[in-house]
């Protein structure tokens, strides 16, 4: 089963009704629409306004969150009850 | 609406399930190439020749999560791990996606000279935010770090470049961890004088007062240190030569 | 008499090198009587011989202090203390103050803005328009 995944890159301000419609019941709140012909369609009428990726799976929500969050940029190499136990061997 | 700590539980699981080794994935994506100041050694040689010849691949063609592991996730939300741990203890538990790509220089090589020349600085990045450092500095983190206590030893592992005074070194995004050394030492938590905000609404008397007293981790940095070559090959680095008379250093972990 | 120049002395960077804890003592007062120090009174029962075994760095002081609410004094190296009052409040309040206590720098809270502050000299050196190569505007 393959997905797209599609987001809204460029706004519908400004665009024909039509083109806001199929915005609107694309659903961009779903991420993930399973491939088929309607949902083809509908991204071929608002392709200036989409990025559309295949994928193999669906993400939660959260993966998707993960996807962007940024890496903490730091680890624990000693915490300070291992660097006392140490003293206490010496 | 996900709750925090059912984000956080499952990004500790996604960190623990990484595969240890970034080399099946390294496949010479950026190149980290050593940048010099412009006055003493630019009539040496020219910095271009490195990213006219192996093209840089842009940003946003790293491989998205679901490409490069479809495979996991099942496993994923079945393994268990505990919740409290969220700070990645090592890299394994960094999602792979994460990690930056082992380095690879031009020839000549400068990391000796990079690595002999003191003092260095490094521009860390924690939550993507940049903090340059040189060493003994006094750091009062925006923010208070969880799961921290006085006398900790953290490190560093996600820099976006590193320097002396006459070179540098930029990554893109991030240099690979293991060419240098950031270690810093929790000292402490601090607070903020307690702010008194007066809310009001038109026509009412009533003036509500939000109160807000934020607290600060503190640290200081014990050392930045960058590894000569000759630490980096004792711990296992590979010298590959390349076809364009360019010297690849793999470090491998 | 000459003019002399101000001598460097080595300015304190803790944990650059050694740590020490910026808390020193921790002193516990307690009322026997009064009901807002029920709570104290049995935080230094239970919690208390726990926590001080876990840092043994700090000295901690135990004393009564008739028709007064509780109080806990954090007492710093660099000379000043911090007390916090405890009364009315849970044994599980008490550890999250003494903690905050035992954590804390012994500083004056003072909003600091940026996040990195260093003694050391700049790396990279002070850029001068006097020196480097001639560029053309």
């Amino acid at each position: 089963m393959s997905y797209f995944r599609i987001t809204l890159v460029r706004s519908a301000i400004g665009l024909p009704r039509r083109s806001t419609d199929v915005l609107k019941a694309l659903g961009l709140k779903k991420l993930f629409h399973s491939v088929s012909p309607s949902v083809a369609g509908q991204i071929m009428k608002v392709k200036e306004l989409v990025q559309v990726e295949e994928c193999q799976y669906r993400l939660t929500k959260q993966e998707v969150h993960l996807e962007r969050k940024p890496d903490p940029g730091y680890y624990t190499e000693k915490s300070c009850s291992e660097q006392r136990g140490e003293l206490g061997g010496q | 609406m996900f709750s925090r700590s059912a984000l956080r539980s499952l990004a500790s699981e996604l960190r623990w399930t990484a595969p240890s080794t970034i080399s099946s994935v390294a496949p010479l994506q950026q190149r980290a190439c050593l940048h010099q100041s412009a006055s003493l050694m630019s009539s040496q040689q020219p910095q271009s020749q490195s990213a006219s010849s192996h093209p840089e691949s842009p940003l946003s063609a790293t491989p998205r999560a679901q490409d490069t592991q479809p495979t996991t996730y099942q496993g994923v939300r079945a393994s268990s791990f505990d919740e409290n741990t969220m700070t990645p203890q090592n890299r394994a538990h960094v999602p792979i996606a994460k990690q930056p790509v082992a380095p690879t220089f031009t020839s000549p090589l400068k990391l000796p000279h990079l690595a002999g020349q003191k003092p260095h600085y490094v521009v860390a990045q924690l939550h993507a935010r940049p903090y340059l450092l040189t060493e003994g500095d006094h750091i009062r983190l925006p923010f208070l770090m969880p799961n921290v206590k006085a006398g900790d030893i953290l490190r560093f592992n996600r820099a976006s470049a590193l320097g002396s005074r006459d070179f540098t070194m930029k990554g893109s995004p991030t240099i690979d961890e293991r060419i240098y050394e950031c270690r810093v030492r929790v000292t402490g938590v601090d607070a903020e004088p307690l702010r008194i905000k007066e809310k009001t609404k038109r026509r009412q008397r009533h003036v509500k007062q939000a109160k807000s007293k934020h607290r600060y981790t503190l640290m200081r940095v014990m050392d930045v240190r960058v590894k000569t070559p000759d630490e980096l090959l004792a711990e296992g680095a590979v010298v590959v030569e390349d076809s364009e008379d360019s010297s690849v250093i793999e470090p491998r972990s | 008499m000459p003019l002399r120049g101000i001598r460097t002395s080595t300015a304190a960077r803790n944990g650059a090198g050694a740590f020490i804890l910026q808390c020193k003592r921790l002193d516990f007062h307690y009322c026997n009587w009064a009901g807002s120090s029920k709570g104290m009174v049995a935080f230094l029962e239970k919690t208390l011989p726990a926590f001080a075994r876990e840092n043994p760095q700090i000295e901690i002081r135990v004393s009564p202090r008739p028709q007064k609410h509780p109080l806990i004094k954090g007492i710093y190296i660099n000379g000043r203390e911090k007390p916090v009052c405890v009364r009315n409040l849970e044994p599980h309040e008490i550890l999250k103050k003494a903690t905050l206590l035992k954590e804390a720098s012994g500083e004056k809270l003072k909003r600091v803005k940026k996040p990195v502050t260093s003694l050391n000299e700049s790396v990279r050196g002070i850029w001068s328009p006097y020196h480097g190569d001639l560029r053309g505007v």
